[in-house]
C-alpha cells in the first residue's frame, strides 16, 4: 500500500517536473484532453503543414462520410478526374466510378465499413468528359472518437498509363503463346525459362518438359557443334539471324528451321539471356527443291520450244531468248542478250514499236500484233508477236513470242488471188449462174448476170428461195423435181422463172452438184430462152408459110396455065356463037367461072406474097371499095364496114394488088381486135403536111411523116385497142398478139414494108379499151390513072403481023397461045422448049418476037433469050410466068426493063401485050 | 487511427515489454517523446525481449488516457510487466527512462 502511495506521489511529482520543465502538451481530465498553449501553437502548425501535404499531394485525395457522400476532395484529385472541387463535394463516391465496377466498389467498402482496415485496387473511374481514368484507390475506414464508423479516407493514383503499357504486355505475351513460330528464351548456359504453344508444337515437348531443360537435347548430335558458337555470339550482343539448321524433336525426327536468336537483357542492362524464334521450313526446303526443278524443266521447255520466245525488260533489253528466238532473226544468242531490239534493228518498220507499246501500256498484253521484222542478214519475215507479263520477282518482264507468218501470208496471198480468180470467174460470168441449198431451196451465191437477168439486185436474190422465183403454179412440180432429181451435172430442161416485174421467164437451167463448207449446193446455170424459144416459134410459123407459100405457089402455077387455058379456049369459043346465040350464056359462064379462079388464085399467091409487085398510078378508093366487097363477106356478120371518100381524091402510084392486101391485112387485124363486134371506119381524104404545123392534134398526127402532100387512108376500130408496148411493137416482124396458128406475125409488118416502099408512111394511134386508128400517108402524084387492064371484045380489031418465037412446055397452053396469035395474023414458030426453039431460030433469020415461059425444063427463059439476042439482034423478049420467084423476079419485085406477062393471061391480055412490046421504042 | 490494441494482458512470453504512449496529436513534447522512445528502442540488442509499443492520442482518446490514469501528456506507460510505471515528459533523460523501465543498459 505503502510502496502505491510512494510510487502515485513519485509520479505525480514527476508530472509536476514535467509540467514545470514544460515537457506536458495536454492535460486529461474526465471531460477531454486540453491542449496546453504551446501545444495548441504547434498543433496548429503541424495542422497547417498536413493541409498543404494533402492539397499539394501528387495522389487525389478524398474522403466520404458514412453515406458514402464525399466530404472532401483535393486539388489532385479534381485534376485526374476533370472536376472541379466543389462539384464532387456532397456527390456520392460511386458516381464517379466506371458503371461495371459499381457494386464491386461499393461491396468493398461496406465490408471496410464492417470490418475496419484498409485496401487496395485498381477501379475504373470516369473523368468528367466520359473517358476512363484507372485508379489504384487506397482506402481505410475511419472511425469516430466513439469508435463507430464515420467514413472512409481513399488516396488515388493515376494508373491509366500504366494499365495500357501492363495491357500492351499482356497483348504481346498473348501474340508470343499464339504464334504459329516456336518462342523461347534461354538462359546463357542455355537452359529453356519459356516455351511457347508454337514450340511444343516444332519440337513436340510440352511446357513442363521443356523449361528447366537445356537446349542442347534440341541438337542433333551433328549439330551440336552449333551451340557454343550461339552462346558466344549471344554473349556479345550480336543476335543470330536466320540460320537454317537441322533439330530434333522430342520423337525423334529431324526438322528442318530457321532460327533466330536474340540477346535478351535483364532489368540490369545486362545480357541475361536469348530469345529464339524458331520456324519448320522443311516443308519450304521441299517447296524450293522442287521449284528448283521445276524452273530447270522449264528453262529446258523454253530453250527448246519450237515457238519464238525471248523475255524483255520494260526497258527492251532482252534478257533472254530461246534457240528459235534466235534463229528467227539470225543472230548467236550472245549477240542478242543485253541489247535492245531498237539496237539490233529487229524491227524492219520502225514505226511499227510506238503502237505496239501503246497497246501493252493500255491493256496490259499484246496479242497477235502483225508486224515484219529484220533478220541479221537484212531479210525481212513476217510475224504476229505476242506480249505478255510475267513476274520474274524482279522489275517488270515481258515475253515476247513472235509466230513467223512470212510463207503462211504468201501462201494466203496465193490464195486469195485464186479466190479472186474463180470468184470473178462466177461474178462475172456473162451466163447467169447461182448456187442453192439442195435441202432449203434457199439462194446461196448469184452472179451479176443472174441479177439481170431477174431484175433483183443480188443481195435480193440471196435473200430468197427457189420458191420465190417460181410461178405459185409451178412451185410444187419444181420441188419434186429437185427432190427426184439424181446427182451429177445434168440438163434439167426448161423451166418458167418470174422475173421481179413478174413477167415470166423460159429458162433452160443446166446443175452441177458443189458441196461449200459442208453444204451440199447446186449450181445452177440459167439460160434465158424466152427469145429462143419464141423466135423458134416464129421460125416454124414461118417455115410452115414458107411451105404453105411453096405449096400455094406451085399450085398457082400450075392453076394459072389452067385458068389461062380455060379463059382463053371459052373467049376463042365465045367467038363463034353470033351475038344473041343462047349458048353465049354458057360459055359466059365459064368465063366467069375461071374469072373467080383467078381472083383467088391471086389471093393464093397474096397470102403466100409470091405476087410480082407492079406499081401503077391509082385511085385508091376503086382499091379501097374494091377490096371491100370482097371483105363484107368474109369479115363476119356483127361488124360493120364503112368507107368515107372525100370527093376530089388524089392519085397515087402503087400496086394495086399490094394496096389490096394492105386494106386487107388492116381490116383482118381490127377485125381480131373486136371479138365481140363493132365498126370499122375507112376513110380517104387528101391532106398536106407541112413542117410549120400549128394544130397540135395534126401535128400528133402526122408525126413522123415528111412534109408533103398526101393522100391519106385511115382505119379506124372500136376494138380493144393496145397498150403503150404492144403498139411500139406492131410493125416488128413476127410480133404477134394472137395465137400461135391464128396470125402470121408478119401482117403488119407487110403492111408496114408495102406503105414505105411505095414511098408512104404510116402511124398508129390506139389505147386500151379505146380501139385503134392506123393512118396510112401515099403521096399524091399528079399523073393520070394508067389504062384500065385490057378487056375483052377488041382482040378481033387488033391485026398483026411479024415472026413470034412461041416457047412453052406446058401443052395446052401452048397450043392455046399458038391459036390465038396465029389467029391474029402472026407468024408463029413453036416450040417445047429451049433446044427446039434454038433450032427453030437457027432455020428463020427473022424472029420480031421471043415469047417464052420462064421455068422450063433444060434451058431457062432468060437462058434462051441470051443466047439468041446475038443472031437476032432485034428480036423483043416478052416473059411468060406463074411464078413470082425466078430468074427475072426476084422476091416479087420484077427487074426493070424485063416485059413480062403474068400467068393466068387472057387472049386479048396476050395479044394486047404483044402488040405493047413490039411497039415499044427501045 | 486505431490500431489493435496490443496484448496487455502479457498472454504470449513472460518477459514480454507492453509500453503505450499517450501523446497530444503532433504537439512538440508528444512528437520529441515519440522520438526519444524510438531511439531508446532502437538501440536494442536482437536478442532482448521483444516490446509491444502502442502510441494513444489523448486529442481523439480522452477516455482511454483517462481509463489509465494520466492525467497530462505525454506520459509513457509500462503496462507489462507490472507494476504499471508511468513516465511523464519528453523522455529526454535516455538513462533515467531506461532505468524506470527496467531496460538494461
Amino acid at each position: 500500500m505503502i510502496e502505491t502511495l510512494e510510487r502515485e506521489l513519485a509520479e505525480s511529482r514527476a508530472a509536476n517536473r514535467a509540467l514545470a520543465s514544460g515537457q506536458v502538451d495536454a492535460i486529461v481530465d474526465g471531460s477531454g484532453a486540453f491542449l496546453l498553449d504551446q501545444a495548441q501553437t504547434a498543433l496548429q502548425e503541424s495542422e497547417e503543414l498536413f493541409r498543404t501535404i494533402v492539397t499539394t499531394a501528387d495522389e487525389g485525395i478524398w474522403t466520404v462520410d458514412s453515406r458514402m457522400a464525399i466530404t472532401f476532395a483535393n486539388e489532385r484529385l479534381a485534376s485526374m478526374s476533370g472536376y472541379r472541387v466543389e462539384e464532387m463535394l456532397g456527390r456520392g463516391a460511386d458516381e464517379f466510378i466506371r458503371g461495371d465496377a459499381r457494386d464491386g466498389v461499393r461491396e468493398r467498402f461496406s465490408r471496410l465499413a464492417q470490418e475496419g482496415g484498409s485496401q487496395r485496387h485498381d477501379v475504373p473511374c470516369l473523368r468528367k468528359d466520359g473517358t476512363v481514368l484507372w485508379a489504384s484507390v487506397a482506402t481505410s475506414a475511419l472511425f469516430g472518437p466513439a469508435g463507430g464508423f464515420s467514413g472512409l479516407l481513399g488516396m488515388v493514383t493515376d494508373i491509366t498509363d500504366r494499365r495500357s503499357v501492363e495491357a500492351a504486355r499482356s497483348r504481346v505475351a498473348a501474340i508470343v503463346e499464339s504464334s504459329d513460330d516456336a518462342i523461347f528464351s534461354k538462359s546463357l548456359d542455355g537452359t529453356i525459362l519459356t516455351w511457347n504453344a508454337g514450340a511444343e508444337a516444332l519440337y513436340g515437348y510440352t511446357p513442363a518438359e521443356a523449361i528447366g531443360m537445356s537446349v542442347v537435347s534440341l541438337f542433333p548430335p551433328d549439330k551440336a557443334c552449333e551451340l557454343p558458337k550461339i552462346l558466344e555470339s549471344i554473349q556479345s550482343g550480336h543476335p543470330v539471324r536466320h540460320l537454317e539448321s537441322d533439330r530434333r524433336r522430342k520423337d525423334g525426327r529431324m526438322i528442318t528451321i530457321s532460327l533466330t536468336i536474340s540477346p535478351l537483357k535483364g532489368e540490369d542492362g545486362l545480357i541475361s539471356g536469348a530469345s529464339v524464334v524458331a520456324r519448320d521450313v522443311t516443308e519450304r526446303h521441299r517447296h524450293e527443291e522442287e521449284l528448283r526443278r521445276s524452273e530447270e524443266r522449264f528453262r529446258a521447255i523454253f530453250q527448246v520450244s519450237p515457238a519464238n520466245i525471248a523475255i524483255g525488260s520494260s526497258s527492251d533489253l532482252i534478257q533472254n531468248a530461246n534457240d528459235r528466238y534466235c534463229q528467227f532473226f539470225g543472230y548467236e544468242r550472245e549477240e542478242m542478250i543485253g541489247r535492245t531490239a531498237r539496237e539490233l534493228g529487229l524491227w524492219a518498220n520502225a514505226a511499227d514499236r510506238a503502237p505496239m507499246i501503246e497497246i501493252l501500256r493500255t491493256q496490259g498484253r499484246v496479242q497477235s500484233f502483225a508486224s515484219s521484222f529484220r533478220r541479221k542478214n537484212g531479210e525481212v519475215r513476217d510475224g504476229l508477236m505476242t506480249v505478255e507479263p510475267i513476274d520474274l520477282g524482279t522489275e517488270p518482264m515481258f515475253l515476247f513470242m513472235i509466230e513467223d507468218i512470212t510463207e503462211r501470208k504468201a501462201a494466203d496471198k496465193l490464195l486469195r488471188e485464186s479466190e479472186e480468180r474463180y470468184r470473178l470467174l462466177f461474178d462475172e460470168s456473162p451466163m447467169p449462174l447461182w448456187s442453192y441449198d439442195q435441202s432449203t431451196l434457199e439462194i446461196v451465191t448469184a452472179n451479176q448476170a443472174a441479177a439481170d437477168q431477174y431484175g433483183y439486185t443480188k443481195d435480193e436474190l440471196t435473200s430468197m428461195t427457189l420458191d420465190d422465183i417460181r410461178p405459185a403454179s409451178e412451185i410444187e412440180r419444181a420441188r419434186k423435181a429437185i427432190r427426184a432429181s439424181a446427182a451429177g451435172r445434168q440438163f434439167a430442161g426448161v423451166w418458167k422463172h418470174k422475173r421481179k416485174d413478174g413477167s415470166l421467164l423460159d429458162v433452160e437451167i443446166h446443175l452441177g452438184d458443189v458441196q461449200i463448207a459442208g453444204r451440199k449446193l447446186r449450181l445452177s446455170m440459167l439460160n434465158d430462152v424466152t427469145g429462143k424459144r419464141s423466135l423458134e416459134e416464129q421460125l416454124r410459123q414461118a417455115q410452115k408459110m414458107e411451105a404453105v407459100g411453096q405449096l400455094a405457089g406451085g399450085v398457082a402455077h400450075d392453076f394459072n396455065n389452067l385458068l389461062t387455058a380455060i379463059l382463053g379456049y371459052s373467049e376463042l369459043l365465045d367467038r363463034r356463037f353470033d351475038t344473041g346465040d343462047p349458048a353465049r350464056a354458057d360459055v359466059a359462064e365459064i368465063k366467069r367461072a375461071g374469072e373467080r379462079a383467078t381472083v383467088l388464085t391471086r389471093q393464093l399467091l397474096a397470102f403466100s406474097r409470091k405476087q410480082v409487085l407492079v406499081p401503077e398510078v391509082l385511085d385508091l378508093g376503086e382499091t379501097v371499095g374494091g377490096v371491100l366487097r370482097l371483105l363484107e363477106r368474109l369479115i363476119g356478120e356483127n361488124i360493120t364496114l364503112t368507107l368515107d371518100l372525100a370527093p376530089d381524091l388524089g392519085r397515087v402510084e402503087a400496086d394495086p394488088g399490094q394496096m389490096e392486101q394492105v386494106v386487107m391485112n388492116l381490116a383482118v387485124n381490127a377485125r381480131d381486135a373486136m371479138p365481140m363486134g363493132g365498126k370499122i371506119s375507112f376513110e380517104l381524104s387528101n391532106v398536106e403536111v407541112s413542117n410549120v404545123e400549128l394544130d397540135e392534134g395534126r401535128r400528133r398526127d402526122h408525126l413522123g411523116v415528111p412534109p408533103g402532100l398526101y393522100v391519106l387512108l385511115s382505119v379506124t376500130d372500136t376494138g380493144t385497142g393496145m397498150a403503150p408496148e404492144t403498139r411500139d411493137r406492131i410493125f416488128e416482124p413476127f410480133f404477134t398478139t394472137k395465137e400461135v396458128g391464128r396470125g402470121t406475125g408478119l401482117g403488119l409488118s407487110t403492111v408496114h414494108g408495102i406503105v414505105n416502099q411505095s414511098g408512104g408512111s404510116i402511124s398508129v394511134t390506139s389505147a386500151l379499151g379505146r380501139g385503134t386508128k392506123f393512118r396510112i400517108y401515099l403521096p399524091r402524084v399528079a399523073r393520070p390513072v394508067s389504062g384500065s387492064h385490057p378487056s375483052s371484045g377488041k382482040i378481033a380489031k387488033l391485026k398483026a403481023c411479024g415472026t413470034i418465037l412461041l416457047v412453052e412446055d406446058d401443052e395446052q397452053l401452048r397450043r392455046l397461045a399458038n391459036q390465038v396469035l396465029s389467029h391474029s395474023g402472026y407468024d408463029v414458030l413453036v416450040a417445047q422448049h429451049a433446044e427446039q426453039a434454038r433450032g427453030l431460030a437457027r432455020t428463020h433469020r427473022k424472029i420480031d418476037l421471043l415469047l417464052t415461059d420462064v421455068v422450063m425444063p433444060g434451058s431457062s427463059g432468060p437462058e434462051l433469050a441470051l443466047s439468041l439476042a446475038a443472031e437476032h439482034p432485034g428480036m423483043r423478049v416478052l416473059y411468060m410466068s406463074g411464078y413470082t420467084d425466078d430468074a427475072i423476079v426476084q422476091h416479087g419485085v420484077l427487074t426493070p426493063g424485063i416485059q413480062f406477062l403474068q400467068k393466068p393471061f387472057t387472049p386479048n391480055g396476050l395479044l394486047h401485050r404483044i402488040r405493047h412490046v413490039l411497039n415499044l421504042v427501045l | 487511427m486505431r490500431k489493435e490494441p496490443a496484448a496487455a494482458d502479457g498472454g504470449t512470453r513472460k518477459t514480454k515489454l507492453v509500453l503505450r504512449l499517450y501523446v497530444a496529436g503532433s504537439g512538440p513534447n508528444s512528437a520529441a517523446a515519440l522520438s526519444n522512445l524510438r531511439d531508446l528502442l532502437a538501440v536494442r540488442s536482437g536478442d532482448e525481449d521483444p516490446v509491444e509499443f502502442e502510441v494513444v492520442n489523448v486529442l481523439r482518446e480522452a477516455a482511454r488516457a483517462f481509463e489509465d490514469s494520466v492525467i497530462v501528456s505525454p506520459t509513457l506507460v509500462r503496462l507489462h510487466p507490472l507494476p504499471v510505471v508511468r513516465i511523464v515528459g519528453t523522455l529526454c533523460d535516455h538513462e533515467a527512462v531506461r532505468l524506470a523501465l527496467g531496460l538494461p543498459k
